[in-house]
């Protein structure tokens, strides 16, 4: 049974109960709340806590999607084997493939066919491989892309481009303008997650930096195994003691505060104690998954016998609590896998791609199903993509190499036309040839979804004016709904 | 890839809604920050002279044409944007034109046109745009030029104040600025306040309690203070810990990093020894124009500061400012665009760094607000793509020399030694060949034969004869082809031997002549090297080895190791001394070059194109103790790619440890820390010669160590075949033993040596045995090189093109290497010969330079006031921020120049004045007036960075280790990760100050990253200070705060306290630098009561309850006072 959204956010502790207006934000803001606010809390009466800063920018146009949950399928997911079937490639293949510039693509090279049957899905009929059975269950919501066109055959240009729009580090995350430009709506929680299972992807966690934006917009790393957060275990066990401590701290800070005129920063800095407190309590709380119906753990898999699908699974499940509790962007990460990115299988691609295949499947589709069931989906923005594909030759007759030149990635969810097929690739999956879609406009799609206009989403740095989309990007309209 | 495009002001109501003028802005910043880039953008294309057909009769880009008005009238009433016609029309209401036609201005440029006609349309532009706009870049230039920072410095006289009490010229400039605003200047700050505030800016740490005390007590009368005050402060900018902090401040600036980042993080190796010069550089305070110099050119300087206490050469060390940063490893022929980005980056550091000036910006186009062209950017490339990034060895020439002289002299006693032992082997090689024959064949009379035979040794050669498909230049293959042919039938042997003689003259002369016909020699190392190549490393510093030159084994019982052909070995000493040899810019003409090298231990031959260090295209890994040839096909485009080959030992191998290490075959440092890695120093290559060649396949090895051999009279026997051996080895010995051996005879020795078919066993209690122990233990004395990566010059200088729109596939005309235009009072271009770095330095490092003092002394101002005269540190452009104290600026700058560039002084100077000794609290006016404090009526509080915090935990706890210098320690983490190069370390950091933690790129330090701790990829001479729970949340949960907060705690409980007071006085002192007050002391003697209780311990255990006091521990490491600077 679907349950009414408003049910789940009201018992949802730190989700603001109204949209805040920028008017009341300010006010709220404004000098001397913090100090307020934790002596409000250590008196244990946490409902007088005011809200926070939210909403710090309203949309441009009426949003489709508050949220999304971006499934980072890292080190490149071959394209012929998933969502974009070659029939051509049986045809040719072991032949000898010759004309190959890639650098990362050397040696004798042979076309090398699909080791998995494609098959038709749902009422649009899409065709979709044996790798993601459970996946092409929801064909009808997926908007497939299969005209995606990235820059560079290396992973660590490759996977800054998708996060940043950029080659080289330094740029704000996706999820941090997604942040930017909406703002957060928990008060406790940060606007921006990234699920991480401790891998560094290529090109660094600068994936996941805030670059010239506010550090408030980084991306705050949720671990899989054990302490979810950095420091967000109370080092007291015994909750009285760091409440003693607080209370000894605010009483000084506040002096402190007030010898410097009642300074902004120390005042900021007492406040961010309170949001810190609060923290310790709510994020293990949003991430109990004991608290989902046996079922729903099912759904996404969390019965599995095999520990990487089940982590996987607890991600998608969080991703879903998080997004729930108001987080604006949560990024699942892949389990470990090929040390420069889970899928990426030079050689061995026949397991490798099954074996993520299975760690990814359920999980996603379960995430997609509980969405709908919640009537989360509508609001929702799902998000599959990779770096880049895989080259549909080889030097050997088990792996593919890195290919930018043609690929797909899916979108689901709030706004986006179920069951479509955009763009193609040549007949065997080398180019790109109809309805080209580049990184930029597949991130002016997404931060379209989000109200957002990309051209007008821009932060003034080194005294010039960025944009996640550079001078580029367009919005893919034919997939939105 | 990147677009420096520079994009009109949208939005911007939202992103800075107060962005309106301050008070003290002048009309003319707002017309360049908000009103020119509106009316280029949008307007100039149909209301400028050179519009191709022009609007309406107005034209915008000139005052004149904005007054006059056009076709329709005035289009600016001053003061009234109503009534204005081009605000009507930009607003696209009514029934007015609607401007720019193509689409409504954004809201905020409308706003921005608004305000501007409201302020009376100030117009600055006083050139008109003389009959053309996008006029030609002279007269661009010459309007630009006329900016504030680009004037020469002034000598502003200190201005006359009516407040009493200014004397310092700095006060009085402050002051007269307040007073233009009806402020008064800030009362004084206590003793502790002002010692406290001191140390921490100056050193990083919190004072000592002792030195507090004496300030405050020899501070006690108005006349004694001045003299303490300077004593206090002399005595902080003497300490050590002056150095460790602004060594910091300029890391920031430089982009300081450990590591390169991108997929495999490979080491900035020896980037440690930056920092090192740095600290050393600021406690010595070296003049800043020579720091610049250094910097720019320290490898090109006539005369090198030396390090006289350690042997050496500090200038050269400043130019690894060059080399940090992330760096990609990929193949950078086929994607160019990484070498371009790689220089792009230093372009941007250096101007930024030094000049405050985005040279960067002009990668695609000239500047869009700067005086900076593309063709300036383009002459900079043209000098940074001269240049190379190679390793420095630092050591000077006396380092090692006396040890590598005495294993030079005893090189003769040796050979005559091992000649000796050799000579005693030849009566029995005919023994042992038939003997290890007849073992083969399981022949019956093998026992026999083998009698009194070393049995070992006749198990080399049983193992020498077994190798199948040996080459035909293998000495024993005559042996083994016999063998085969005639070994069971003696009688075939002296036909066979005729054939196979036949076969080897054929053989011999076949590749003589393929390889006389196929290869042009490129460079040859037999006799010297050839003048052209650059080298460097102790290893290569002696004259080159003649033929039969041999290298000791390091260990163990063998004694030699190689006998060497003639040639460059950078081991035939030690495999303790490094090398480096660099080619010049490999010529074209032919497609293939191949070297014959040697070496082991990552030692490496590769080719460098476009300045890619870490690429791994045309990298070979030297992985064989053996002489072999290595054939490369250099891109064809070598010319404009700088292509350059390299040879170079494993401390100068810039990809050591290297991750893909498995791909050049040399598993041996593969994910491990350098310095685990780098346990075992030895390391070694070798050359001969190296040829060209379009043939597919490097030069064939040639037979005529084996002419002599087989060149005898036809044997009747294996007897007299194994004589023919015997005597050509006793031959090879003999011109050996002579010094006389050639490179035939140093192969035979060779190859015998290394199958352990000659002895090289030293004999116990030998004359050999003590000369090889002396050998070795001198060895051991040997100190292992020193290096920094850093820049050098790479021949004549090269002419670089500018790239249409900064794409590198798009060369348009070429620009000769010179300083920016703008900074150049004629611009001449830099000297054909090198690359033009020194020339450059100069230019920097000019007291005339109306910049490099400017940001320099900018830089120190914001790190003693937290902000810059200047706001934007890294920029004194059009888009940068106007100085705050213009005349102030200047007079410093003036003065710095004249103190000799002195830092310290400056420092000295400015802490000094009441300004920086001012009390942090702001009158009620001064918030009103004035709420961001530029005009500083007080002293600005605020939060220490990353590195002072966790330093300052560390101090005050006690664990804070003050040693100086050295490799970095690994930041705090638990698990490995060698992939990508994050390998675990302690939690305290052993504790170090936090300048000595490594500063690893992929995953900054923890702690520290939660504080704002600088990214390492760009200049950045301002951090960014964010005010995140995380912040918090650290403070509150790190284990690294806790493990301190004990570690206090620790101490405090053995203190002989008889009570709560007299303790929690000694951690306000400690921590804060101050007494409490009776107030807070009770607070912290209830806390202290209320945790003892919460701890369940009993009150009369309190003082001695660890626990107890490890909270009041972290509650002081968590207070606000505790981070700031008050």
């Amino acid at each position: 049974m679907p349950i009414k959204r408003t049910s789940a956010i009201s018992h949802c502790p730190g989700r603001l109960a109204a949209p805040v207006t920028r008017r009341d934000m300010l006010r709220t803001a404004a000098n001397g709340f913090g100090l307020v606010a934790l002596e409000g809390l250590l008196a244990e009466n946490r409902a007088t806590a005011a809200p926070a800063e939210a909403f710090r920018h309203l949309p441009h146009f009426a949003p489709r999607a508050k949220n999304v949950i971006f499934c980072f399928m890292d080190g490149g997911v071959s394209h012929v084997d998933s969502f974009d079937p070659k029939p051509k490639l049986d045809e040719l293949d072991a032949k000898p493939f010759t004309e190959s510039k890639n650098p990362t693509a050397n040696g004798n090279r042979q076309w090398l066919k699909s080791p998995w049957a494609f098959k038709q899905y749902g009422q649009s009929g899409m065709l979709v491989s044996s790798l993601f059975p459970r996946i092409a269950e929801c064909a009808d919501d997926l908007a497939v892309i299969r005209s995606m066109k990235a820059d560079l055959p290396i992973h660590s240009t490759g996977v800054l481009r998708l996060h940043t729009g950029s080659n080289n580090a330094g740029r704000p995350s996706l999820g941090s303008w997604a942040e930017y430009g909406l703002g957060s709506e928990n008060r406790n929680l940060p606007g921006f997650i990234v699920l991480s299972f401790g891998v560094v992807p290529c090109g660094g966690l600068e994936n996941f930096s805030n670059g010239f934006l506010p550090a408030s917009h980084q991306a705050t790393m949720f671990n899989a195994d054990g302490i979810p957060i950095e420091n967000i275990q109370p080092g007291d066990k015994d909750r009285r003691i760091q409440e003693t401590k607080l209370a000894l701290l605010l009483d000084q800070d506040k002096a402190f505060a007030r010898d410097l005129g009642n300074d902004d920063a120390v005042e900021s800095a007492i406040r961010n104690y309170e949001m810190a407190y609060r923290m310790q309590t709510l994020v293990p709380d949003v991430l109990d998954l004991s608290r989902e119906t046996e079922a729903t753990q099912k759904l996404y898999g969390l019965d599995s016998k095999v520990p990487s699908q089940r982590l996987y699974g607890i991600q998608c499940l969080r991703a879903r609590r998080l997004v729930e509790s108001g987080v604006r962007f949560v990024e699942i990460t892949c389990p470990p896998g090929a040390s420069n990115g889970t899928w990426d299988q030079h050689g061995n691609l026949k397991a490798g791609h099954e074996k993520n295949a299975l760690d990814t499947d359920q999980a996603i589709a379960g995430l997609i199903r509980d969405l709908k069931a919640r009537g989360l989906f509508e609001e929702t923005l799902v998000m599959w993509a990779g770096e880049f594909g895989r080259t549909p030759h080889s030097a050997g007759r088990d792996g593919r190499d890195h290919h930018p030149e043609g690929f797909t990635v899916w979108l689901a969810g709030a706004g986006v036309k179920g069951g479509t097929i955009y763009g193609a690739t040549d007949e065997l999956g080398m180019q790109a040839v109809e309805n080209v879609c580049t990184i930029h406009d597949l991130h002016a799609t997404i931060l379209h979804l989000l109200g957002l206009d990309h051209e007008r989403l821009t932060y003034r740095s080194s005294g010039r004016d960025f944009r996640l989309t550079d001078v580029h990007g367009r919005v893919v309209h034919e997939i939105l709904a | 890839m990147r677009h420096c495009f520079l994009y009109l002001p949208v939005l911007l109501a939202v992103l800075a809604p107060a962005a309106v003028l301050r008070a003290d802005d002048t009309g003319v910043e707002f017309f360049e920050k908000k009103i020119r880039p509106i009316l280029v953008q949008y307007c100039y294309e149909c209301h400028s002279a050179d519009a191709k057909k022009l609007g309406g009769g107005l034209l915008l880009d000139s005052r004149e044409g904005l007054r006059n008005g056009g076709d329709s009238g005035t289009v600016i009433v001053s003061g009234k944007s109503d009534e204005s016609l081009l605000i009507q029309a930009v607003r696209y209401g009514g029934d007015v034109v609607k401007m720019p036609p193509k689409g409504k201005l954004p809201a905020a440029a409308i706003a921005d046109l608004e305000e501007w006609v409201k302020l009376g349309a100030p117009d600055p532009r006083t050139v008109a745009a003389a009959g053309k706009a996008g006029a030609s870049w002279e007269e661009i230039l010459r309007v630009r030029r006329d900016w504030w920072s680009l004037h020469p410095l002034s000598r502003p006289v200190p201005p006359q104040t009516t407040t009493t009490g200014a004397e310092q010229p700095i006060d009085r400039f402050i002051l007269a600025r307040l007073e233009s605003q009806g402020l008064a200047p800030g009362k004084p700050a206590s003793d502790t306040v002002v010692a406290r505030r001191l140390s921490l800016v100056l050193t990083g740490l919190p004072p000592a309690p002792q030195l507090v005390a004496d300030f405050v007590s020899q501070s006690a009368t108005e006349q004694e203070r001045p003299a303490a005050l300077e004593r206090l402060v002399d005595s902080l900018l003497s300490s050590p810990q002056f150095g460790e902090r602004w060594a910091r401040h300029w890391m920031d600036v430089v982009r300081f990093t450990e590591t390169h980042g991108n997929e495999w993080n490979y080491e900035v190796h020896h980037a440690w020894r930056y920092r090192d010069y740095l600290i050393r550089a600021f406690n010595a305070d070296v003049p800043y124009d020579q720091f610049v110099r250094e910097h720019v050119a320290g490898d090109l300087l006539a005369q090198p500061r030396w390090n006289e206490r350690e042997h050496f050469n500090e200038s050269v060390i400043a130019t690894a400012f060059y080399r940090f940063g992330e760096v990609n490893h990929d193949d950078c022929i086929s994607l160019r665009e990484i070498g371009f980005d790689l220089a792009d980056n230093q372009i941007d550091t250096l101007t930024k760094a030094f000049q405050a000036t985005t040279v960067a910006c002009a990668r695609c186009h000239d500047h869009k607000l700067d005086a900076i062209s593309a063709r300036d950017y383009y002459a900079l490339l043209g000098v940074l793509r001269s240049s190379r990034l190679v390793s420095h060895t630092l050591d000077a020439p006396q380092v090692n020399a006396t040890t590598m002289s005495r294993l030079r002299e005893l090189k003769p006693a040796l050979r005559k030694e091992l000649a000796a032992l050799w000579h005693d082997d030849v009566p029995q090689i005919r023994r042992f060949m038939l003997a290890a024959q007849a073992k083969r064949a399981n022949r019956a009379d093998a026992g026999e034969l083998a009698n009194g035979l070393d049995p070992q040794r006749l198990e080399k050669w049983v193992v020498a004869f077994a190798v199948e498909k040996a080459p035909l230049e293998d000495p024993l293959e005559p042996w083994r082809r016999l063998v085969a042919a005639a070994g069971n039938d003696p009688a075939l042997l002296p036909g066979e031997w005729r054939k196979l003689a036949e076969e080897y003259a054929k053989q011999d002369r076949e590749r003589s002549e393929f390889n006389q016909s196929q290869f042009t020699s490129y460079a040859d190392f037999r006799e010297a090297i050839p003048s052209d190549w650059q080298v460097a490393g102790q290893g290569l510093s002696a004259v080159p080895s003649r033929s039969g030159e041999f290298v000791l084994q390091g260990e163990g019982d063998a004694v030699v190791k190689s006998v060497l052909p003639a040639g460059r070995f950078s081991h035939h000493l030690s495999e303790r001394l490094n090398g480096t040899l660099r080619s010049p810019v490999l010529p074209t003409g032919k497609k293939n070059i191949s070297f014959r090298v040697m070496g082991q231990r990552s030692s490496a031959l590769r080719l460098v194109s476009n300045n890619c260090q870490l690429n791994y295209k045309n990298y070979r890994a030297l992985t064989s103790p053996e002489m072999q040839w290595v054939m490369f096909s250099p891109p064809d485009d070598r010319d404009s790619l700088r292509t350059y080959a390299e040879l170079m030992t494993m401390f100068d191998n810039p990809k050591f440890p290297d991750q893909l290490s498995a791909l050049g075959n040399d598993p041996a440092n593969y994910k491990l820390p350098w310095e685990k890695a780098a346990e075992n120093p030895r390391s070694f290559f070798g050359i001969t010669q190296a040829v060209l060649h379009d043939c597919p396949e490097p030069p064939r090895p040639e037979l005529s160590h084996l002419r002599t051999l087989l060149a005898g009279p036809e044997p009747s026997s294996f007897e007299d075949v194994a004589g023919c051996y015997a005597t050509a080895i006793e031959r090879a010995i003999q011109a050996w033993s002579d010094d006389k051996a050639t490179d035939d005879d140093a192969f035979w020795l060779d190859y015998l040596l290394r199958r352990e078919l000659l002895s090289n066993k030293m004999p116990a209690a030998s004359r050999l045995q003590a000369l090889v122990a002396q050998y070795r233990q001198l060895e051991g004395e040997l100190s292992l090189p020193r290096i920094a990566p850093g820049i050098a010059d790479g021949g004549a200088g090269f002419e670089q093109p500018v790239f249409v729109r900064g794409d590198c596939q798009r060369p348009g005309e070429k620009v000769p290497r010179r300083y920016l235009e703008v900074l150049s009072t004629n611009a001449v271009n830099f000297l054909a010969a090198g690359s033009g770095r020194l020339e450059l330095a100069e230019r920097i490092a000019s007291p005339t330079n109306p910049l490099t003092a400017r940001v320099m002394v900018n830089r120190i101002w914001q790190h003693l006031f937290g902000t810059g005269l200047v706001r934007t540190v890294d920029d004194f452009g059009h888009v940068g921020d106007l100085p705050s104290h213009p005349e102030l600026l200047d007079f410093l700058a003036v003065k710095f120049i004249e103190d000799g560039w002195s830092v310290k002084r400056l420092i000295r100077a400015i802490v000094l004045t009441q300004a920086f000794q001012a009390a942090s609290q702001p009158s009620a006016a001064a918030r009103e007036t004035d709420p961001q404090n530029r005009l500083l009526s007080h002293y600005p509080a605020r939060r220490l960075e990353a590195e002072a915090i966790r330093d300052l935990i560390l101090a005050t706890s006690g664990r804070l280790d003050k040693s100086l210098y050295g490799m970095s320690v690994q930041p705090y983490r638990e698990q490995e990760y060698a992939d990508r190069r994050l390998f675990p370390g302690q939690l305290d950091g052993n504790g170090r100050r936090s300048v000595y933690i490594k500063n690893n790129l992929m995953e900054s330090p923890k702690f520290l990253g939660v504080f704002n701790f600088p990214g390492g990829k760009v200049a950045q001479g301002k951090r960014d200070v964010t005010n995140v729970p995380a912040q918090a949340l650290a403070l509150l949960n790190d284990p690294f705060v806790l493990q301190q907060a004990d570690v206090w705690a620790g101490r405090l409980v053995q203190r002989p306290d008889s009570a709560i007071a007299p303790r929690i006085d000694a951690m306000f002192e400690a921590a804060l630098g101050r007494r409490p007050t009776d107030a807070e002391r009770q607070r912290f003697e209830q806390a202290a009561m209320q945790l003892a209780e919460l701890h369940q311990v009993p009150s009369a255990d309190l003082l001695k309850s660890r626990i107890v006091w490890k909270e009041l521990a972290h509650a002081m490491f968590n207070l606000k006072e505790f981070i700031y600077i008050p």
